[in-house]
Order: C-alpha cells, then structure tokens, then sequence
C-alpha cells in the first residue's frame, strides 16, 4: 500500500502595503489556522534593551483600538480559538487557530493590532511584571532554567546581536519606556515586514478578499533594512562554567557553527540528517554511548538553531550537543567522544540502513508536523519570512530524501572541524 | 485609515464527528477503536492498561520498568530494536504513570503490520537483560533526582499527599535508593501483571480501513491478549475519598525566589450528568485567559505568568487543580485572591456572556484537540480506560449545546466550593509568618 500522491495548493499575494499572504487551503478538519509573523527577533533590539522585543510580543495582545485589554483571549477563546505568540532570534510569530466561521475575527484581530495598537503606561509596567514573573519561573526558579539559550551565545558569539539572550535583564526590561515602544512598533511592525498566513478549511479568493479588507487599509512604511549579524566562527575552542545551585548534577552544551540556512540550505539539511544519527532516540550513536553503554549521560539531544528550529532561523546559527551527566566523566572526554563520533561518521560514513532508517524518521515527522494547520500555518509564514519560498513547505522532503553518503560524511567532517563553544553547568550542592 | 468594524463572535456550529469507525472485541476480551484519518499516510497507535493496586505500590520497579521494556528482545538488543522502529518512520514509547500504563506508537501508514509485529515482539519477549537494568536503574536513579529538584514536581508531591494520604495516587516519586535495589527478576514479573492485565484497550487512527485495521491487530496481538486473559484479574485502587480536613500546607524550599501554588480538591467524572456544566465552570473559572483567574492575578495584579485550572481524571477519581507560581512577597496576597474568586464562583456562578464564551470555547477546543491523529488517539484511549462509548466525544458535544445556565451555577458550587479545596504553597519559609495570617498552617520539609 503506497501512500497515495499528497498536494498541497498554495496561493501567494501581496497587498500594496507590502504585507504578503499565503493561502493553504485544507478542507480535512472544519478548522482554521491564522499567523501573522514578522520579520524582527531579538537579535534586532536595540542595546541597553535586551529583551525587549519578547516583551513587545506581550505589549501586542494589551488592546488595539477595536479590541480592549483582556478582550483578545476572550474573543478568540470565546469563538472556540486558541492563541499565542512566540518570540525567536529573526521573528516574532503571532497565532490563531479556530472553528471556520471565526476566520474573519482572527484577520480582524490581527490586523487591529498591526494597524493602531493601543498602549500606555499602566499596561507596559503591568507586562515588565509579567515577563518578570515568566523569567522567574522558566529560568531562576528551577534548575537548568533557560538551559543552554540563556547562556550558550555569550559563549559562541561577540557582537551585541548574537550574544545577548532574548529574555533580557530586569534592570533593561525596567528601563522600557513607551518612546522605546511606539518606535520599535513603527519600524518593525509594518506590514512590508511581515507575512500573514491562513490555513485549513477556507477558500483562498475569500481569504484574499478579507486580507485586503482588513490588512489593506494599514499604513505602508518601508520594511526596515536588516542589517548582518555575520560573525566569524571561532578561531578556537572556548569555555564558561556556570554553577547553578538547584542543579543537582552537572550538565554541558556544545555549539558548533552550522551552515547558513539560507545561503546554504542544502549543507544544513545535511547537518540535520547528522543530528539525527548522532542524538535521536535509543538507535543513534551518541544516546547508544554515551547513555546505554558507556553509562556516563543520562540524556542527550542533538539538534540546530536557538530553539530547534533553524528554518526560522538566519545565519548565524548553532548545531548543538547537550548532555545531562552524573559527572563520573570529565566534560573534556565527553567532548572527545563527540568528535570521534563525527570523524567516524566522516571517515566510515553512515551505515545504508542507518541512512535509510533516519530518513523515514524525517519523512514521517515531515509528515507530522503537516497535519495539524496551525503548525503549518507557522512554518510556511517563516519559510516565507527567512526563505521568501513558501513553497519550500512541499520541497522540503524531497530534499531530505536526497541527503545521500557522501553529503553526510562532508556535513560530519565539516562539524568536526568547528571548534565549540562550551557552556558548561556545575551542580550548586543546595540540591543533594 | 478608515477600520473595518469587528465581526460578531460566530456561533459554533461544527460538530465533532467521529466519522469513519470499527469497534473489534479482540481475544480475551479487549476493546480495540480503528478510525479512518487519511489527511496524511500515518497511523497511530495507543495501547493502554490500568494498573492494579498490588502493581501501583512498587513505585520504584515501574519507574525502571517503563524504561527497560524497550531495552531489547531475544532477536534484537536496544538500539536494534528502536532502529527497527525508526526504519518504518515509526516511534515507540511505553510510560506507567500512577493509575495506567500506556504504550504510544506511530509509523508511515503502510508501515502498520510491521509496527503492530514490534509491539507484539516487546509484549511477548522483553527479556530485561542484567546489564540493560542495572543501566536504567543507575539512570532513573538520576533522573529522579533531577525531577525533585523542580519545584512544579516538589509542589505536585505535596498536594497528592496532602489530597490522598492513604491512596497508591499519594505517594511520590520513589526515591534513588530504592531504585537502585531494583532487580531483572522482578521487572519480568511486573511485565506480566502490567502488560499481562486483562483489561487493556486499544485505538488506532489514521490511513486504513477500520475493519481491515483491526483484523491486523488481531493478527499480531490477539496471541498476547488470549494469554493474559488466563491470568488472574488483580484489583484496581480502591476510588479516591474525599480529602481529609486540615490546615494549609507550606513545605519549605529554602532560597526559593516563588512559591509554587497548588490547590486540588474532588470533581465529577466523565460518566456524570454533570459533567458538561463541570466543564463550564472550570474553563470560566481558571480554565481560559479570559477567565477570572487569569484576569485577576496575571492581568490585572501582575503577580503570576501563567496561572490556571484544570480537572484531571484518574482512573480511581477526578480531581480540580489550581496551579499558580508566585513572587515569594505576592504569596499571602495570591492565595486571598484565588480564595476570593473560588468563593465568589461558586456562590455567584458566572454571567451568561461568561457561560457562552466556554461553552463556545469547549465545543471549538475539542474540534482543534481531535484535529489530528496524534491527538485524537490520546483522547479516544483515555475515554477507553475510562469505560466511556467510542461516540462520547459525539455526545459531549451535543450536551455542551445544550446546558442550561442553572446547571452551570450548580456544578461551580460543587466544584469550586472553597471549603472542598486543600492548598500546598512550596517556597521560601519567610512566608510562614504571613500564611498563617490567612488561618492555621502546617509547615514540613517535604
């Protein structure tokens, strides 16, 4: 039984004010998926104000002139919707997914805040509190909090852009101000900078005339130039230890220079295929020794970008090895056995069943990560955003597929020749 | 610019269909669900047993057990084993929580016969070998360590104690020591009281046939579950009690820069007539953004992230959870708060525009939950364990339409009712002097 043949229409247009739209019409499921992303991240922000474009995100769900404070949840959940917002290295995403009926709330909603946000002082130090409060409980109230993004690109990287972490400080998160607001707003948020994406059980021409209905009355501004955040990749290996006192055992990450996925989007993928056969699941080669036989990790994972997504990601960017390990090894050999993983890999190349098995792994979570719309609304606004190539969301398994031997050995040789970057974190004692 | 004006809220009007399905009583007695989904070539797969009460007190063996199960066959050691997974783009996990163990497993769709025969192969021929338990255990032992270090698990530890002192449900995780003493001999006897249950259920979704589904489960699987019916049926946890009185808990977490909030108390099951209205109360009450909860602490105090509440259904009882995480100084302040709207809920009830928004929340939600395979699978196992129909999800749907707002104020009396709620704050012990200002407490180091 062969699966049957898949397509997936896909309609493209542009408003004159720049805003780009993409159509993905599924009819399977009567729901809808909405995503508005644009084209800023936290590499973006300006200095003296790490963290700021996270807390803009939540600034964007305070009200608009249609819609009052607290009134976005109540509309989409009151239509039946889920939502949320994420903030990455290169974009900010902001989401929907809802019944079919309520598709034209969302577009209202999303282009309210896009066109004529409604902010003030109340609000912004009411959200300084809040992401306080979300720094508090996902990074310094727990052990590992923030484990590696927090700390690792002060580890790989020199400028501003790249080694600042997205949460930011408190004492810049207090320092924000509503000037700092309407200007970050006015240069990154208009809609030339970002691409709205519509998924699921809708006819394209509707949604097209919607989008022009809501989005197109917005102001057009220029799409700010985005300035490069190349940095040279490290002449050396280089080190931080950090001590985390609620850690109760010890735990490293390596960042390795990955190729740019945009330049160089066929390499990447090769060094996605190497993440496979070195970390994912009880089968791969680092998990097999480090973790089953040799015993000296607890856990290993294997993947690239900030957040495991480098799709949504520019260049720069890292390939990643973290280890959780009960410290009966040294971080020095555990980096060895790494290397000689990837030089065998370089040397010998992957077994033909290896390759095969990791390849249908990638096709099948291809495939996972299509069925439900709002993850594909997701992907293809950032594929469209980062790529310009919506298009990509089709091409992609196909180019996985074609990840062949001599291309991994080349990735794996490649990798090994990086040197790391090494974060390393020593249990505190409060713990044991 | 000249704005388009907001649209209306639309109704929901889309209801959840189960559409194309096949049920099979396979040997032995067990309850297999097929459901066409063919959005994309995959298929899921859950296979899920309830854990007698003599299995649910060997903490420690299940916490190895779940682990070692997949740690190898008499035709293929551990990475053999997840590779053969793997070839048929598939993926394979087994975790035995406090009331069920559950086997999840998915693969392109055409790979189906070849995943059901690994599963079989696992069900049939774990061997646990020495040196793959005496790894594992070495491996939990550290993980357990690294679980109690958080303080959501700390928290969580201490409100089941708190809720259900003489159950299987409250005890915690086990600790390292007693996984360490962990033995081969006895997990393959676990294998058979856990694995070997005669109640287990099954569901599988995605691109085949039901019918046809379901007879290649039978193929590959029937032999496992004949087996297990000759075996004795061991009974389950006695059902939860109502919480015992006492005072609020605070367990101390020296240095803690939160307090991790955690209040619990009983809530109706699934099966009872008023759990549409239950439903309601709970999403209007903590379980939206828009609900009072969130809009009080987060909103409009700032004093909590991501504040909420949900019903959890074990198999021995369900149960109404509020979870919040607080600034160390905020904590007295929080927990009037969350007193206050418990109170007002459940003697006031909530506002028809209040009630409309979760009612439409609740039917879109559940269209959303079950919009892929993955998740309708979850969902149709859990109504499986539970003893609820395979068209449960149909009737829900349709009862969720139709409650009346009445119903709704008595189920938030019964649900919210301060006086059924126990509460657990774990952080820093300078909040002692304050918590005690709200009424007597009861202060432990775990």
């Amino acid at each position: 039984m062969a699966p049957p043949a898949r397509t997936l229409e896909l309609v493209r247009d542009q408003l004159a004010n720049g805003l780009e739209v993409v159509v993905l019409p599924d009819h399977a499921v009567p729901v809808v998926a909405v995503s508005v992303v644009y084209d800023v991240g936290f590499r973006s922000e300006p200095e003296g104000r790490t963290g700021f474009a996270h807390l803009f995100e939540h600034l964007m769900f305070q009200g608009s002139a249609g819609v009052g404070k607290m009134e976005h949840a109540r509309l989409v959940q009151g239509a039946g919707g889920v939502f949320n917002g994420h903030t990455r290295p290169d974009l900010t995403s902001y989401y929907e997914a809802l019944p079919a009926p309520a598709l034209e709330l969302a577009l209202f909603l999303e282009a309210d805040r896009m066109g004529r946000l409604a902010l003030d002082q109340e609000k912004l130090e009411n959200q300084i509190a809040v992401v306080q409060e979300e720094i508090w409980v996902n990074v310094l109230n727990r052990p590992y909090g923030g484990f590696p993004w927090i700390d690792l690109p002060a580890v790989a990287f020199d400028s501003f852009a790249n080694a600042h972490n997205g949460y930011g400080s408190f004492e810049d998160l207090e320092g924000a101000s509503l000037e700092d607001a309407a200007a970050f707003y006015r240069t990154y948020y208009a809609p030339a900078n970002a691409v709205l994406a519509v998924c699921g059980d809708c006819e394209p021409e509707r949604v097209l005339a919607l989008a022009e209905e809501h989005f197109g009355p917005i102001e057009a501004r220029p799409k700010p130039a985005r300035p490069s955040f190349a940095e040279p990749p490290l002449p050396e290996p280089r080190r931080r230890q950090v001590t985390d006192p609620r850690a109760p055992s010890p735990a490293v990450a390596y960042g390795l220079r990955a190729p740019d996925p945009v330049g160089d989007l066929d390499r990447l993928l090769d060094c996605l295929v190497v993440a496979a056969l070195l970390g994912d699941g009880d089968a791969s080669r680092l998990r097999r020794r480090l973790v089953h036989e040799e015993g000296v990790a607890t856990d290993v994972g294997c993947y690239l970008g900030t957040f495991g997504d480098p799709l949504s990601m520019r260049d720069p960017l890292l390939f990643q090895v973290t280890l959780f390990h009960p410290g009966v090894r040294p971080e020095g050999a555990l980096w060895e056995a790494i290397v000689a993983e990837l030089g065998r890999l370089a040397e010998e190349g992957p077994a033909p069943e290896e390759l095969a098995r990791v390849r249908a792994v990638l096709e099948a979570e291809r495939w996972r990560g299509q069925e439900d719309v709002l993850d594909r609304a997701l992907e293809v606004a950032d594929l469209t955003v980062i790529h310009q190539r919506p298009e990509l969301l089709v091409e992609l398994p196909a180019r996985l597929g074609a990840v062949d031997e001599a291309r991994v050995r080349a990735a794996a040789r490649w990798l090994a020749e990086q040197h790391p970057a090494v974060l390393e974190v020593l249990p505190g004692g409060e713990a044991r | 610019m000249n704005a388009p004006a907001r649209p209306p809220v639309p109704e929901v009007t889309a209801q959840f269909r189960l559409g194309e399905w096949a049920e099979a009583t396979l040997p032995g007695g067990v309850v297999g669900w097929a459901v066409r989904r063919a959005a994309v070539p995959l298929v899921e797969l859950r296979l899920a047993w309830p854990l007698p009460a003599a299995a649910a007190e060997q903490r420690a063996a299940l916490a190895v057990l779940d682990e070692s199960v997949l740690g190898g066959t008499t035709k293929r050691d551990r990475a053999e084993l997840a590779g053969a997974v793997q070839r048929l783009g598939g993926y394979l996990s087994v975790e035995v929580g406090r009331d069920r163990a559950v086997l999840r497993a998915g693969s392109l769709a055409e790979e189906l016969p070849a995943l059901l025969a690994l599963v079989g192969e696992v069900l049939h021929d774990a061997q646990y070998p020495e040196g793959v338990v005496a790894g594992d255990r070495r491996r939990v032992a550290e993980e357990i360590l690294l679980a109690r270090s958080q303080p959501r698990v700390l928290a969580g530890e201490a409100l089941d104690r708190r809720l259900h002192p003489r159950h299987p449900y409250g005890q915690g995780l086990p600790s390292p020591s007693a996984v360490r003493r962990v033995r081969a001999e006895g997990l393959r006897a676990l294998h058979r009281t856990v694995f070997g249950h005669p109640g287990a259920r099954l569901v599988l979704v995605g691109d085949w046939p039901p019918a046809e589904a379901l007879a290649r489960v039978e193929e590959a699987l029937g032999p496992w579950f004949a087996e297990a019916a000759t075996q004795p049926t061991l009974a389950l946890p006695e059902p939860l009690g109502a919480p015992p009185a006492g005072p609020l808990a605070l367990v101390r977490r020296a240095g803690a820069v939160q307090s991790t909030i955690r209040i619990g108390g009983p809530a109706p099951r699934r099966a009872d007539a008023s759990w549409p209205a239950t439903v309601l109360a709970n999403l209007a009450f903590g379980g939206l953004f828009s609900s009072r909860l969130v809009e009080n602490l987060r909103e409009r105090r700032g004093y909590t992230y991501s504040p909420h509440s949900g019903i959890e259904h074990r198999l021995a009882g369900s149960r109404f959870l509020v979870a919040l995480d607080v600034a160390t100084e905020v904590t007295a302040p929080a927990l009037v708060e969350v007193a206050y709207e418990l109170g007002r809920a459940a003697a006031l009830g909530f506002d028809a525009d209040e009630v409309a928004d979760a009612r439409r929340y609740a039917l879109g939600s559940l269209l959303l939950a079950t919009a892929t395979g993955g998740g309708l699978a979850g969902s149709l196992i859990g109504q499986a364990l539970d003893g609820l129909p395979a068209d449960y999800l149909e009737r829900h749907s349709a009862a969720l339409q139709a409650v009346e707002p009445d119903a709704v104020r008595a189920a938030a009396r019964r649900l919210l009712a301060p006086a059924g709620q126990r509460t657990v704050v774990l952080g820093d012990p300078q909040v002692a002097e304050e918590l005690s200002a709200l009424g007597p407490l009861a202060v432990a180091d775990r």
